[in-house]
């Protein structure tokens, strides 16, 4: 007898113990196996807007373990474990669009296994660039300057903004809305400026060459203040989107449009924008959650 | 089964599978949205299934007195108690053992709790 031709071996019920198919084979001491700690599952949450989320596992082995870790996404590729680590896309169940880039990693140290899950946008979240705007007034020459709203010392004037493809289910619940429009200035008065902002009441809006389309019977009146230089006006619209997206006919995919009209401002009270360098987006947050459950396979096999 | 919930919605997040820990009280689920005092933990309780069988009454005879071999025989019966696994020691050890198999998902449920915020049970959430 030499020393290899003893160990232990332990075969499945049924199966000889002489066999040499490995597939019979529970376990053999002819071969290094790990050795399992537990099996443990855990979950977290991302909500509307948030972007990442981790669960940690603790341990009580004191040192770094080998480990195997998996991870789900709820109403994402249901009733599949993606091993850890890695990057999924797709679309979520409730969402219209390809939206969903997920991306999950895991750590151990002497006492805890950290998995964590990290989306590349927000979710729930999509923004969208302005692709047409109309300008009631605006200058000419090499630096055209607009009043996006107020009185430049004509009268109140106003503005209409576009916005192509807006990925927003129909009568989805809404967290938030708003508009953001770069590089505005303010008019020379100190007087507040007045504006009111409506959304463009139509499924799908067309191209905004006037200010004379229907509106939401949602909007908001409001007072902006003097800004010195040059900053990035922000205004809500959650009630006007939510008329716009309960409208019977609306689709995600649709466009948009607003109009942010003065509200009899003082001469001199005005938001401007020069043409060339402003942009405007509008964000949407709509309500929802998706839970993150990690699968972590602990073994007692030190690896550091 | 060592099972987590969020002591005040009662919602389960994680769970840790097996029978047998010998580091219980270490162990411990924490996810990045909930505050540590949030986290409700139980310890499933086991205990031995013990069943009744028959086994054969053996004895040992000889065979050939010439060259004393000797065989063993069957004389009768006995009952005796032997240990079946563990089992929950709840009153709701069904669902436990639905939810170790996979028949049932955990986190389809919510813990019930008592005054003392002791489990007492599941419910299925609707």
């Amino acid at each position: 007898m030499t020393a290899l031709d003893y160990g232990i071996k332990v075969v499945k019920a049924g199966k000889s113990i002489t066999s040499t198919d490995l597939r019979d084979i529970i376990m053999s001491s002819k071969y290094s196996m790990l050795k399992q700690h537990s099996t443990t599952t855990g979950s977290a949450t991302i909500s509307q807007g948030g972007t990442s989320c981790y669960v940690d596992f603790s341990h009580s082995l004191g040192y770094i373990p080998a480990f195997l870790a998996y991870v789900s996404v709820s109403g994402f590729e249901s009733s599949k474990e993606r091993m850890i680590p890695n990057y999924s896309w797709g679309s979520i169940a409730g969402s219209e669009e390809y939206n969903f880039f997920g991306i999950s990693n895991a750590y151990a140290n002497s006492s805890t296994i950290r998995c964590s899950y990290n989306l590349a946008v927000p979710y729930n979240t999509v923004a969208y660039d302005a692709d047409g705007v109309f300008w009631e007034y605006q200058t000419g020459g090499d630096d055209p300057v607009g009043v996006v709203f107020g009185n430049p010392g004509e009268g109140g004037k106003s503005t209409g903004w576009h916005f192509s493809g807006v990925q927003v289910p129909k009568d989805s619940a809404l967290t938030s809305a708003q508009i953001e429009i770069k590089n505005v200035f303010s008019g020379p008065t100190n007087s507040d400026t007045k504006y009111k902002i409506w959304g463009i009441d139509e499924d799908n809006v067309g191209d905004i060459n006037d200010l004379g389309k229907s509106t939401t019977d949602a909007y908001d009146a409001r007072n902006q203040a003097k800004v010195g230089g040059f900053w990035n006006f922000g205004t809500d619209c959650k009630d006007q989107v939510a008329e716009i997206i309960a409208r019977n006919n609306w689709a995600a995919g649709n466009n948009m449009g607003f109009y942010i009209r003065d509200d009899a401002s003082v001469s001199g009270a005005y938001v401007g924008a020069a043409l060339n360098s402003v942009s405007a987006t509008l964000t949407v947050v709509r309500t929802g959650t998706i839970t993150v459950t990690f699968r972590v396979i602990i073994f007692k096999d030190k690896i550091l | 089964m060592i099972i987590f919930y969020n002591k005040k919605t009662r919602d389960i997040f994680g769970v840790v599978d097996g029978r047998v820990f010998d580091d219980s009280e270490k162990q411990m689920i924490h996810p990045q949205d909930m505050d540590k005092s949030l986290i409700g933990k139980y310890v499933v309780p086991y205990k031995q299934k013990l069943i009744e069988i028959e086994v054969p009454i053996e004895k040992w005879f000889i065979k050939n007195k010439k060259t004393l071999e000797v065989e063993k025989r069957v004389v009768g019966n006995k009952k005796e108690t032997v240990s079946d696994g563990m089992i929950p020691n709840v009153n709701f050890a069904d669902l436990i053992t639905d939810f170790e198999y996979g028949r049932k998902n955990i986190y389809d449920y919510r813990v019930i709790l008592d005054n003392k915020k002791t489990v007492i049970g599941f419910e299925f959430k609707v």
